[in-house]
């Protein structure tokens, strides 16, 4: 509707009023575009018809495109010059029109200034909740980081612990593990030193002999048996006391050889 | 994968190891001798290797082998044999005496319940072998009595330390050297059942003047061993034929020693005497004779030289057939054997056991088996209220065999008797075989009579006796 009354208005100003052949070529042009939905087009091609022969028709045209196109405010502005021109330069329809189309744009220039606003604002606000959630965000990230950098300090720590813990448990295990190593060394000796005293013990012809090779085997015994005890105790407190991780444990391999004629030839020890 | 490695080593070498909980238990090997074998003894619950030489004996006793807390342990220390390992018949008849005598005390309930065990050790002659079996007896079996024989070994056994520190009664069968009597006195416990020699000397003497009354210039030489033994003999002898009126030299010889045998003989036969007293063991009087006989004056047939033996020579091991003839006829003389009133029942009882043996034909045998029931009886006084039998103790029991009541016969069947009555603290009088066992407590040594034996037919027989 508003279409066929433009293309009426501008076919009237064509053929009644435009006397500049690029005046009324460009209001064609115009009209044209304005017929394919180019209003913004139409507009800028109708100031340059305007530009060449200020027709107040074009003005109002003009605005019409504007209107079409939504550049409210160019809009407004051309219908504000076509309704300031003298009356006898515009029409009384057209002013009405204008002045119609005007309270109506004011009303969508305000809304959308009311918008704008409203816009602004909430980008604003939504700017500050941005700026605020990055504020936010860096505050966590940083907490973040000082989080992380605080549990890979104690997780230093707790390693660091965890490697002295490891390395004193290292040592006490070798350490018992010397002690039981000695305690075995000290049973094997102290066995066989038992066992002469006792071949001995057997062969004796004296009274005094004998009492004093048994009081001997049963010292040489007990000292042994002591030896052994300590030994073994000290052999598994090693063993326990050994970390145990993804590094293998080194372990005490206790060798022994039989030999001719005797229980216990040999106890090696590796590690 | 090593954890399990370092368990199973320390177990295999605990198990290996642990035999040492064995070695240190199950030391007591033995409650009595007989698990010990026959040359070891059980002492404190241990088996002990007796010393070189030495034995346990048989001893008899329906309990045997009994427990080493039933046991009284004797030791025989005695020269069975000498440096050459030949046997001394006598020594050894004298150690079957002793063996007799334990048995048959044991055969009847021995010390009430408590048996008398027998070491026997041969000392071959050698001091330092006696000492050191001596030693052994005392410190390891604590035996509280040593029977000895011979006057020098007894001497020898006299004069340990360790004996006199632990009291252990000595007594010999045949010990008759008086220079025991000066360490009966200064020591004590030490015993003998022989008289001194210088009662024996006294006996020659008289030997001598029965065949010699008129002494006149008749020469009596006197041969003898140096040694201890030899010379207090040898000595109180020689006074002795002085004092009667004979001329005689004495001639010392040193055992073993040939030269110094011809060198007795080539004395004998440069001062002619008509008769010699050859003091010795039967292997002296051998190598003696045999080389005299080599002098037509020092035979018999032809010098009309006689020979004196002693008791040292009444052995069957001196007459070979080199010495045979020149001692056919020859008298000697020896502490009489069959004096005592329990002589018969024991010469039955030898011979019963001993294949017949006649202890009349060895000197000192009846000695030994007295002896060896002195020991065994004075071990019944020291145990009276069941106190441990001490050498001590039973040296103080050895004082209670004569007070004046009638005689207990040595005999089997007496020993129950004779043993309670001394148990109980009641001194008895006892008879033995070799005499009546009557001591000179201040000498340590019984008197007795002196038997005169010959040498008859190859053999050796007692003729009579007499007392010197």
């Amino acid at each position: 509707m508003r279409r066929f009354a433009l293309l009426v208005a501008l076919t009237c100003a064509t053929a009644g009023f435009s006397a500049n052949p690029k005046a009324s070529a460009l209001a064609k042009e115009a009209d044209r575009l304005y017929k394919d939905n180019k209003y913004k087009e139409a507009a800028e091609t109708l100031r340059k018809a305007y530009d060449t022969e200020p027709s107040a028709l074009y003005l109002y045209n003009i605005a019409r495109a504007y209107d079409q196109a939504g550049e409210l405010e160019s809009a407004l502005e051309y219908y504000r010059t076509y309704v300031g021109l003298p009356a006898e330069e515009t029409q009384p329809d057209l002013l009405k029109k204008a002045n119609l189309a005007m309270d109506r744009l004011r009303t969508l220039v305000a809304r959308s200034e009311a918008d704008k606003q409203v816009r602004d604002a909430e980008k604003t606000r939504l700017q500050d909740d941005a700026k605020k959630a990055e504020a936010r965000a860096d505050a966590e990230a940083n907490e973040a980081r000082k989080q992380r950098r605080e549990f890979e300090a104690k997780e230093r720590d707790r390693k660091a612990r965890e490697t002295e813990t490891v390395n004193v448990r290292k040592l006490a295990a070798f350490a018992t593990g010397g002690v039981a190593a000695a305690g075995l060394a000290s049973a094997l000796t102290f066995s066989i030193v038992s066992a002469v005293n006792r071949d001995a013990f057997r062969t004796a012809d004296t009274l005094a002999d004998k009492r004093r090779l048994e009081t001997e085997t049963r010292t040489t015994a007990a000292v042994t048996d002591i030896s052994l005890l300590v030994g073994i105790a000290a052999g598994v407190t090693a063993v326990i006391l050994y970390p145990k991780g993804d590094e293998p444990p080194r372990a005490v391999n206790v060798v022994v050889a039989p030999i001719a004629g005797g229980a216990v030839a040999s106890v090696g020890a590796s590690f | 994968m090593r954890t399990p490695l370092v368990f199973i080593g320390a177990t295999v070498v605990g198990v290996l190891v642990g035999c040492s909980f064995t070695t240190a238990g199950n030391f007591t090997e033995c409650e009595s001798d007989a698990e010990c074998g026959a040359v070891a003894a059980c002492s404190s619950g241990y088996c002990l290797s007796l010393p070189s030489g030495c034995r346990r004996e048989n001893a008899g006793g329906s309990t045997e082998p009994f427990s080493e807390g039933n046991r009284i342990p004797i030791a025989a220390l005695l020269p069975l044999t000498d440096s050459t390992g030949e046997v001394d018949d006598s020594e050894l008849q004298g150690l079957n005496a002793m063996k007799l005598a334990i048995s048959e005390a044991n055969d009847n309930k021995g010390l009430s319940n408590r048996h008398f065990a027998l070491f026997v050790c041969d000392t071959g002659r050698s001091d330092s072998a006696l000492s050191q079996q001596l030693e052994w007896m005392v410190k390891n079996l604590q035996v509280p009595a040593v029977l000895t024989s011979g006057s020098g070994q007894t001497q020898e056994a006299a004069k340990n330390p360790l004996r006199i520190d632990a009291g252990t009664l000595i007594i010999s069968a045949t010990a008759t050297s008086p220079a025991l009597t000066p360490t009966f006195q200064r020591e004590g416990n030490v015993w003998r059942i022989s008289p001194p020699d210088t009662v024996q000397a006294r006996a020659v003497v008289a030997l001598v003047k029965a065949d010699f009354p008129d002494a006149g210039d008749v020469r009596i030489d006197v041969v003898f061993s140096a040694s201890d033994y030899g010379r207090a003999f040898g000595q109180p002898l020689c006074d002795g034929l002085l004092g009667a009126g004979y001329e005689n030299t004495r001639h010392e010889y040193r055992e073993g020693v040939a030269d110094s045998y011809a060198n007795v003989a080539i004395g004998l036969t440069n001062g002619i005497p008509r008769a010699t007293v050859l003091i010795g063991f039967p292997p002296d009087v051998r190598e003696v004779i045999t080389r005299a006989q080599t002098y037509p004056n020092l035979s018999r047939t032809d010098g009309g030289h006689r020979w004196y033996l002693t008791d040292a020579a009444k052995d069957p091991a001196v007459l070979t057939p080199t010495t045979r003839g020149p001692l056919e006829g020859s008298l000697g003389t020896a502490p009489a054997q069959g004096a005592g009133g329990a002589f018969t029942s024991f010469r039955d009882s030898f011979r019963g056991r001993y294949n017949n043996t006649d202890p009349l034909t060895f000197s000192y045998t009846s000695h030994s088996y007295d002896a060896t029931w002195l020991v065994m009886l004075s071990a019944a006084w020291a145990s009276q209220g069941g106190a441990t039998i001490t050498g001590a103790g039973m040296g103080e029991g050895m004082r209670k065999l004569q007070v004046a009541q009638p005689a207990i016969p040595l005999r089997a069947d007496k020993w129950i008797e004779a043993s309670n009555n001394l148990s109980q603290g009641v001194a008895i009088n006892v008879d033995g075989t070799s005499g009546a066992l009557e001591f000179d407590l201040d000498a340590g040594a019984a008197t007795s009579p002196y038997e005169v034996w010959q040498v008859v037919d190859g053999g050796i027989r007692v003729v009579r006796l007499l007392n010197p």
